[in-house]
């Protein structure tokens, strides 16, 4: 059987936003619970949330640009396109990046009870929450617009298409369903902080946080669980485009995510943090798998064979091989990172 | 309609400019910061307690530096989407790859700050220094791919135009190793260890002089110098390695730096002066005939290509990228005689803490080197145009459709406005934290 290399690069692209929803999700969630706690946390609280960040925030970080550089190489006409459609919620979603990165940055220059640090304190928890949250609606408009070849037919981005002379950016990005998809990502978001943390008291043997953490996390997991299957509905209702791909072949994967999340469920209730990690995990790299592989027919290889919306093989094949080599490269330094901080020795702020 | 389109164009101009121009000053640090800590670190293994103060303290600033670096250049590959969707569409493919690797070497620049920065108590001190050099490294290599897609838009390499609109037969690494590459990468890097080691050599050189002398202050302020002082006669060659290559592959470009409106023999290089593009004379200029045709081709009686050859609607810019250019070979000039000057002091074995005056002339450095990158930046932004692609996309295709730029674009200036006093607000924090010799974290 001969592999199309289109399908081995979108299995990167996808891993990678896979990767990036975890990782960079967890470092939002952070945030998100840090908005939310301001004026309840105790110190201990906010020093577990900020020194778990410090150090993999920005590797976390690079996987978003890997999936945007992956995907403008791989599919230009189709990122030029997606670009457009999606302004507004991407340079919202661009702003609470910038934000958060920064503030983070900034707070940790500050001596503790400096007014200003409490400042950007504030500015850190409302740009995790934005950020998130508006690449959810991003999501939810892209899913919408995934029609057989809109994303593969090269040309004047603007103009040639009636969808994009009728739809307005500026007005239009707030539908219901990339309103729900924008809440949707900040509580999948809290849910991986708040395992994530509780793993984090745990490891620093932090008593009282491990009760408060668990005891988030495992409210988290029941909110999210609903969200989600209502998510189903909503895309039933809304993305009918997407829906039939969940049903054809997306089903599987969301299945197995739902099966994750009642593992991390069933793990944060026998008290096995190390598990509820992982699954908790798995349970939201599943949400973005499916999402990707229900949106395939759109992304068609075949469209793509007739020349336009990929690359062409040669290029991916180059791209494949890069990708290979510089993963290869990254990864054992990229354990290590986690390893040192990560690993069950308490950290420091 | 068409005054509405270009508004639209000069917006997104605009903010490339503004958002790319701010990038580029934080990411000369990132490039060149992390080679002083790492020797700082190196010089402090034996347990020199000064420099091992001088390390932990530049890798706050550090941490603070690659923050806003990082986001900042998000912000740039959000917008070459966001800005240029035809520009990306059209040439994606074949200048995808080195933006790929440069997500890579990004990839360990990012891993190995997390753990420098943070590691200091956890890891033995000579694994600790370890692992500051793939943060040089990797600073280096990202500067390097990054300029490569930059002088791809210089030197088109690595595709076909066949008979439709779309390149063909590409090769991605024939792209990204395109004419224009060598000189042009070198010239970047140079600038960002120029920009680094002088304005931290300015910093310190202004502390020593407010009386702030410390054996802290001293060390610092001289390894700074070093970094300068030696990039800088290597940014001189780079120069002109890059004028010749600007010479020949983009004689627009090279006409509009020189102020040269005719084609001639013994082409006179102007000094100063002020270009008028309308009457096509420059004004005020010291003019040295031939030289420019030595510079250009290495022959006093070479001919230089003028303005006159391109249509006028294929040319750049003459004001803006000559004066650019003359601010920045003028602020080389003044560095490179720092430099000179430096070097002889330490040929004579005297100490530059001694000489008041080196030390009133090193204090504008800093500024002087993030003017003359700037300005450089300008000359090969703006004496590309009207091209995106030389000779094959104009800026005005490449833009977005979407309107209402200005708006995005003020927003934008407040954000960055923002970020930059919050940036300064906590270096100067930072600066204002004692220094503590023994033991100090």
């Amino acid at each position: 059987m001969v592999v199309e290399p289109v399908y081995i690069y979108l299995a990167f692209i996808f891993l990678s936003l896979a990767a990036y929803a975890v990782f960079g999700g967890a470092d939002f969630g952070a945030g998100v619970w840090e908005l939310n706690t301001r004026f309840r946390a105790s110190k201990e609280e906010k020093q577990l949330v900020y020194r778990a960040l410090g150090p993999v925030w920005e590797a976390n970080h690079v996987w978003l640009i890997f999936v945007m550089v992956l995907f403008w190489t791989g599919f230009p006409w189709a990122f030029a396109r997606a670009c457009n459609l999606l302004f507004v919620p991407l340079f919202l979603a661009l702003a609470g990046i910038v934000f958060r990165g920064a503030a983070y940055a900034f707070r940790s220059a500050m001596k503790e009870d400096d007014w200003q640090r409490n400042v950007w304190e504030r500015v850190f928890g409302i740009a995790s929450t934005a950020a998130p949250f508006f690449m959810g609606t991003a999501i939810g408009i892209w899913s919408e617009f995934a029609k057989e070849d809109y994303w593969t037919v090269p040309g004047p981005v603007f103009g040639d298409q009636p969808d994009s002379v009728t739809r307005n950016p500026w007005l239009t990005w707030a539908t219901p369903h990339s309103l729900f998809l924008g809440f949707f990502a900040v509580g999948l978001c809290a849910f991986l902080a708040s395992v994530f943390l509780y793993r984090e008291a745990v490891v620093s043997k932090e008593i009282k946080l491990i009760t408060v953490w668990r005891r988030r996390a495992l409210t988290m997991s029941i909110v999210v669980g609903g969200f989600s299957l209502a998510g189903l509905f909503v895309v039933q209702v809304f993305l009918p485009g997407l829906w039939l791909g969940i049903c054809n072949v997306g089903w599987l994967l969301v299945a197995l995510s739902i099966g994750c999340g009642i593992g991390s469920t069933f793990s944060l209730w026998q008290k096995y943090p190390g598990t509820a990690v992982i699954t908790s995990a798995m349970a939201v790299a599943f949400v973005i798998l499916a999402w990707g592989v229900s949106m395939r027919p759109y992304m068609n290889p075949l469209s793509v064979k007739f020349g336009v919306g990929a690359v062409d093989d040669s290029t991916l094949w180059i791209l494949i091989g890069c990708v290979s080599v510089g993963l290869i490269i990254v990864a054992p330094p990229l354990i290590w990172l986690m390893r040192i901080f990560k690993a069950s020795e308490s950290t420091k702020d | 309609m068409l005054a509405e389109l270009s508004s639209d164009l000069f917006a997104a101009r605009t903010q490339m400019a503004f958002t790319l121009g701010s990038h580029i000053i934080i990411a000369c640090f990132g490039v060149g910061l992390p080679i002083l800590m790492s020797i700082a670190e190196y010089l402090s293994l034996r347990g020199d307690e000064v420099w091992r103060s001088i390390a932990t303290r530049w890798s706050r600033a550090f941490a603070v530096l690659f923050a806003i670096g990082a986001v900042s250049g998000t912000v740039l590959s959000f917008e070459l989407g966001l800005l240029w969707p035809g520009f990306m569409g059209k040439w994606g493919e074949v200048i995808g790859l080195p933006f790929a690797l440069e997500g890579f070497a990004f990839f360990i620049e990012a891993i190995f700050a997390g753990i420098y920065l943070y590691g200091w108590d956890k890891l033995p001190p000579r694994v600790h220094w370890l692992t500051s050099i793939p943060i040089a490294v990797s600073g280096f290599l990202s500067a390097w791919f990054v300029v490569t897609a930059n002088a791809w838009m210089n030197a088109p390499a690595g595709f076909m135009i066949a008979k439709g609109p779309e390149p063909v037969n590409i090769d991605p690494f024939a792209a990204m190793f395109n004419a224009a590459t060598w000189a042009q990468t070198t010239h970047m890097i140079l600038a960002a260890y120029i920009v680094s080691g002088f304005s931290v050599a300015s910093y310190y050189g202004f502390q020593w002089l407010r009386g702030n002398r410390t054996e802290y202050i001293r060390r610092a302020m001289l390894l700074g110098l070093w970094l300068g002082c030696l990039a800088t006669p290597l940014q001189l060659l780079s120069g002109d390695w890059c004028s010749k290559v600007v010479a020949d592959l983009q004689p627009a470009k090279f006409a509009a730096m020189e102020a040269t409106f005719e084609t001639q023999k013994y082409a006179p290089l102007h000094i100063g002066g002020i270009p008028d593009e309308s009457r096509g004379t420059v004004s005020y200029a010291i003019s040295i005939p031939g030289l420019l045709s030595f510079m250009a081709h290495g022959d006093f009686s070479a001919e230089v290509t003028g303005l006159n050859e391109f249509k006028p609607e294929d040319r750049p810019p003459v004001a803006i990228v000559h004066v650019a250019f003359q601010i920045m070979v003028g602020l080389g000039v003044y560095l490179f005689f720092l430099s000179a000057w430096f070097v002889l002091i330490r040929w004579r074995k005297r100490a530059v803490t001694d000489s008041q005056r080196f030390i009133l002339c090193l204090i504008p450095a800093g500024v002087a080197a993030v003017i003359a990158m700037e300005a450089g930046w300008v000359v090969t932004e703006v004496g590309r145009q009207p091209w995106i692609v030389q000779g094959h996309m104009r800026t005005s295709e490449a833009v977005t459709g979407a309107t209402g730029l200005w708006p995005i674009f003020f927003v934008t200036l407040a954000i960055y406005a923002v970020l930059f006093v919050g940036g300064i607000v906590s270096l100067r924090y930072l600066a204002r934290q004692p220094v503590e010799i023994k033991g100090g974290r």
